[in-house]
């Protein structure tokens, strides 16, 4: 019998078929062959016919073998040609590569975890700061073709900063300027009484001119813009509403078109509802023509605080318009020489006058979570480099079977952009949580906060930053790797001196070291402006006191005076109220007057003089505890009646009475020529104006007090009071007490803004307050990250050296030598780090001068004590290695080798 | 003489038809085939294996080792689910081809 089953697989070795599939079909074919050999025999056909026939049907040309090779082509995987790395298909590489990754990285999971959540730490940050820069500063505004837009304020001839201009200024502007395609008016912080529906609420208001809408390309969702004939003196009112006042006490009734509302105890119809998102400066409920007002506004030499808003015509720059609008500024100047000498306009980009002050503290932020990136980055890399050299064995024996080194590096890289991509995952996850958490903390008044997100700019920001991180921490740690020393890292137990890798590994430490001392500084700077802030003498006690706002709407300034009169009279008898007192305005408030002044039998000079001026009840000084330090305060004595008086503060007395007693001395509020002169009869202490941090001390202007009940104000008839309470305990909690008080004498009336004078206080430093948290977390986890690294390297290279230490004990050094010997290698480190980092820190903290208070940007006692911290941690990053290295038992070190 | 494809069709058809009802090793196949056509159609090896295999691949019939006390063990083939389902499917189509064949050619009347 023919061995048949040699001369099938002679035939289909040509195919190179898995050996198993191979003597199955060469099992199958040969006993085909047999049985047909068989059969021929049993015909009467000779031996070596019946063998020929069989072998002809099995060679026929070949058809066997084509036939196997078409069907079994598909299965046969490719055939593995060792020696050679010719890219075949990129594709099935990087998954192969991505594989082998994710086997290696879950070999070691500890190193992994490490690993991603470094980077999750640093990414995730990133992302999260990263997503209010895009809300706050990158994205456009939400108005049409925002670029053309811009403010307008006025200036003097010499330059300086700008101011609001007054509102017959902007009529005029408005009649005559050519380069605009529109200019509009809008103030906003006004207030409007609802009553008629319902409970009196207090609203927020704006008003405009009618071009406001039309000039920032807003369409109201419902109804219609004001018409032009709307905008001025004694027109029938009308009102915008916004929409989520329209949501909350009209349910989106869309009826509410045309319907008249009660505001300010005049009807007003609503013509329409702004859109659901729209936004311009402080929030508002209802939105009026500014024309109705007209009267209000019309002294062309005060600035009531109007701002005024332009769209450029197409193809005009910002200097054009500037340049028109001067023109039209200098007629003004020729027709009212008293009110506008020299005045000139500013134009400033809409977007830079909404984001300008928030910019540079948001871009420092972004700065420092860079930072801390790059200091993430260079710990993994040095995890990286130590995982390196445990791998050098892996790396040798590859490369000696044939691997390029680019092929082992896009190994490698494909691990640490791995790691990264896994970093990102769950720093996403920690920027949406951070995102919100960041934003809840931030204060109010940093614009357009609510539009932060994680959005898809803010993705695609965090996958380019992930990919970059990758790559740049993988990089050298990957070239490094890939060139293995062949015949060290073959042999078992070699450690390899791996010079070059500990050098890398050196710099790293010394980079991350100098980036964190920088960091430290920069926290270091704004904690020692919040401490210096927070010693600011406020000039009066802000502990247990209580402040809200009553609204006035009462043109009899004699029924006003009454009702506050009663209102004192009523929450003085609550139980655990020590004083009651009210005010027109508050410290580190906006509603305070700066009015120009005069005093008598001094000649006018050309500068007027300027000073806050509180209208204040007798009691308002004891309760706000304001010290009196000469004269006396306010009496009951002194009412309608008897010759008004005035109180000065103490920076009014220095500035205007350097050498006389201003007790006696006569003031006269300069506006109206018929204001009564008033007599000095009392000197306080200067309370800071506007906030903590607004002026060095000393710059804060004078500060005048007349009283309450005899010089009935023209504010009183619009606005609100404050009401003040001075309270033996936690002052809130009569908060509700005092408003019963108020509901009792007159139902209708409107109260808001209740909150602590400490509250207020609070507030006008929550903005640093913020920026000094966040960056102390982002120093603290650098000096975290940081020490870790040294650490790490100072723990490795004593297990390195862990035989030459062995040695050097057993030629009889002590542990107090091996101890300094560690800490000096790793001090050493450092110490090029802090220096490094001083250097970088002189030249960057220079760029946060302006969120600096009371301390220089070089303050000598930061850089030093900063610099002495970061030694410190290293020292104790240090020693803790070095100790390990004292107990290196000199038997035990030898024996291992 | 038939072309090409359709060869290869009914041949794919003949094989499915003949493992229908039982399960048979390619030899017995390739004799049945050639029994039954009186010697019109005959398979080689060099055709038969490869077109078992590939059926056996698109998942219309499996193949498994059947041993028997005494002989050699053998590979044979059984109709699938799949292949029952592409048998009907052939069969129809090849009914209707032929139908019609013989229609254009007059043969119905001959």
């Amino acid at each position: 019998m023919p061995d048949w089953k040699a001369e099938v697989r002679k035939r289909l070795s040509g195919l190179q078929l898995a050996p198993a599939r191979e003597n199955a079909i060469v099992e199958e074919v040969a006993q085909h062959l047999d049985e047909s050999y068989t059969e021929l025999l049993a015909s009467g056909m000779s031996e070596a016919d019946a063998y020929h026939h069989a072998q002809a049907e099995l060679y026929d040309g070949g058809l066997l073998m084509r036939g196997l090779q078409r069907v079994e082509r598909s299965t046969n995987p490719e055939p593995i040609v060792l020696g050679t790395n010719r890219r075949t298909n990129m594709i099935a590489d990087l998954w192969q590569d991505l594989r082998f990754g994710a086997r290696m990285l879950l070999k070691q999971p500890g190193f992994t975890l490490i690993a991603v959540l470094t980077l999750a730490l640093g990414i995730g940050a990133n992302t999260a700061i990263f997503s209010i820069v895009n809300a706050v500063l990158l994205r456009p505004l939400a108005y049409q073709e925002p670029a053309r837009l811009v403010i307008v304020q006025e200036r003097g001839e010499g330059g300086g900063t700008g101011f609001s201009p007054s509102y017959p200024n902007f009529v005029d502007w408005r009649a005559q300027q050519t380069a605009f395609a529109s200019i509009a008016a809008v103030r906003g912080n006004e207030s409007f009484n609802f009553t008629g529906t319902g409970e009196p609420e207090r609203l927020q208001g704006r008003l405009v001119s009618a071009e406001f809408l039309a000039t920032l390309g807003i369409k109201p969702l419902v109804g219609r813009d004001f018409l032009a004939e709307e905008d001025r003196a004694g027109a029938t009112p009308t009102v915008i509403l916004s929409y989520g006042f329209w949501q909350r006490r009209f349910r989106n009734d869309p009826n509410i078109i045309g319907r008249q509302l009660t505001l300010n105890l005049q009807s007003y119809t609503v013509v329409g509802i702004m859109p659901a998102h729209f936004q311009y400066g402080a929030d508002a409920d209802v939105t009026a023509p500014f024309g109705l007002s007209a009267e209000r506004f019309k002294n062309r030499g005060s600035d009531p605080g109007t701002d005024v808003v332009a769209r450029m015509k197409p193809n005009v720059s910002q200097q054009q318009a500037e340049a028109d609008l001067n023109l039209v500024a200098a007629r003004l100047e020729e027709q009212y020489p008293a009110t506008n000498k020299g005045r000139r306009v500013l134009l400033t980009p809409l977007h830079e006058s909404v984001v300008g002050n928030v910019r540079q503290p948001l871009l420092i932020l972004l700065g420092a979570v860079g930072l801390v990136l790059l200091i993430a980055c260079a710990n993994v890399a040095n995890l990286l480099l130590v995982r390196a050299s445990a791998r050098q064995k892996e790396m040798a024996v590859r490369v000696a079977l044939g691997a390029s080194r680019a092929t082992l590096v896009r190994q490698l890289l494909t691990e640490s952009v791995l790691l990264a991509a896994l970093g990102a995952l769950l720093g996403i996850l920690l920027a949406f949580w951070g995102t919100s958490l960041i934003a809840a903390q931030l204060p109010d008044g940093i614009p357009r906060l609510q539009e932060a997100r994680v959005d898809a700019p803010v993705l695609l920001f965090t996958l380019t930053v992930s990919l970059l991180t990758g790559l740049l921490f993988g990089l050298f740690p990957a070239l490094h790797a890939s060139r293995p020393n062949l015949t060290e890292g073959l042999k078992e137990g070699e450690r390899g001196s791996s010079g070059p890798r500990q050098r890398l590994r050196s710099v790293l430490v010394v980079g991350e070291v100098a980036l964190t001392l920088t960091l430290l500084v920069g926290a270091g700077l704004l904690l020692q402006s919040f401490r210096r802030v927070l010693q600011v003498d406020t000039g009066f006690n802000a502990r247990n006191l209580l402040a809200m706002r009553v609204s006035v709407r009462n043109s009899d300034g004699q029924q006003v005076a009454n009702f506050f009169e009663q209102l004192q009279q009523n929450v003085r008898g609550l139980p655990g109220v020590k004083s009651v007192a009210v005010s027109d305005g508050l410290p580190f408030g906006r509603d305070v007057n700066h009015p120009t002044f005069l005093i008598e039998g001094r000649p006018v000079t050309e500068k007027k003089a300027f000073g806050q001026r509180y209208s204040v009840s007798p009691d308002y000084f004891q309760t706000m505890g304001i010290a009196l330090i000469k004269g006396r305060l306010f009496t009951a004595e002194d009412n309608r009646d008897s010759p008004p008086v005035i109180v000065i503060d103490e920076v009014l007395a220095r500035q205007y009475f350097l050498n006389e007693d201003p007790l006696g001395k006569r003031l006269k509020q300069s506006i109206g020529s018929d204001t009564p002169s008033l007599e000095i009869v009392g000197v306080v202490r200067h309370v800071e104006p506007y906030g903590l941090d607004r002026l060095e001390a000393g710059t804060g202007p004078a500060q005048f007090y007349t009283n309450f009940n005899q010089t009935p104000l023209p504010s009183l008839s619009r606005g609100a009071i404050n009401l003040l309470t001075r309270t033996e305990a936690e002052p809130l909690n009569l908060a509700s007490a005092v408003r019963g008080k108020i509901a009792a004498l007159n139902k209708d009336q409107a109260v808001f803004n209740v909150r602590t004078m400490e509250q207020i206080v609070a507030q006008s430093v929550a903005a640093r307050r913020f920026s000094m948290l966040l960056l102390t977390v982002f120093a603290l986890v650098a000096l975290a990250l940081a020490s870790l690294g040294i650490y790490g390297l100072m723990s490795y290279a004593v297990a390195q050296r862990s035989r030459e230490i062995g040695v050097r004990m057993a030629l009889g050094a002590q542990a107090s030598d091996v101890l300094s010997m560690v800490i000096r290698q790793g001090m050493k480190l450092a110490l090029v780090g802090v220096t490094l980092g001083l250097v970088a820190s002189l030249a960057l903290t220079r760029t946060m001068k302006n969120l600096l208070f009371g301390v220089s940007a070089t303050d000598p006692a930061t850089f030093f004590g900063i610099a002495l911290l970061l030694t410190l941690v290293a020292l104790l990053a240090c020693w803790i290695p070095a100790r390990r290295a004292t107990k290196v038992d000199p038997l035990v070190a030898l024996r291992c080798e | 003489m038939l072309d090409r494809e359709m060869k290869k069709g009914s041949a794919e058809l003949l094989i499915l038809s003949l493992v229908e009802t039982r399960a048979r090793h390619g030899y017995e196949i390739g004799k049945l085939i050639e029994a039954r056509s009186k010697g019109v159609l005959k398979f080689k090896v060099g055709s038969l294996y490869p077109l078992l295999y590939r059926l056996e691949k698109r998942g219309w019939i499996a193949g498994h080792w059947v041993e028997k006390p005494g002989e050699k063990r053998r590979r044979c083939y059984k109709l699938t689910k799949e292949g029952k389902r592409v048998l009907k499917a052939q069969r129809s189509m090849w009914q209707s081809f032929v139908v019609a064949i013989n229609q254009i050619t007059g043969l119905e009347n001959a």
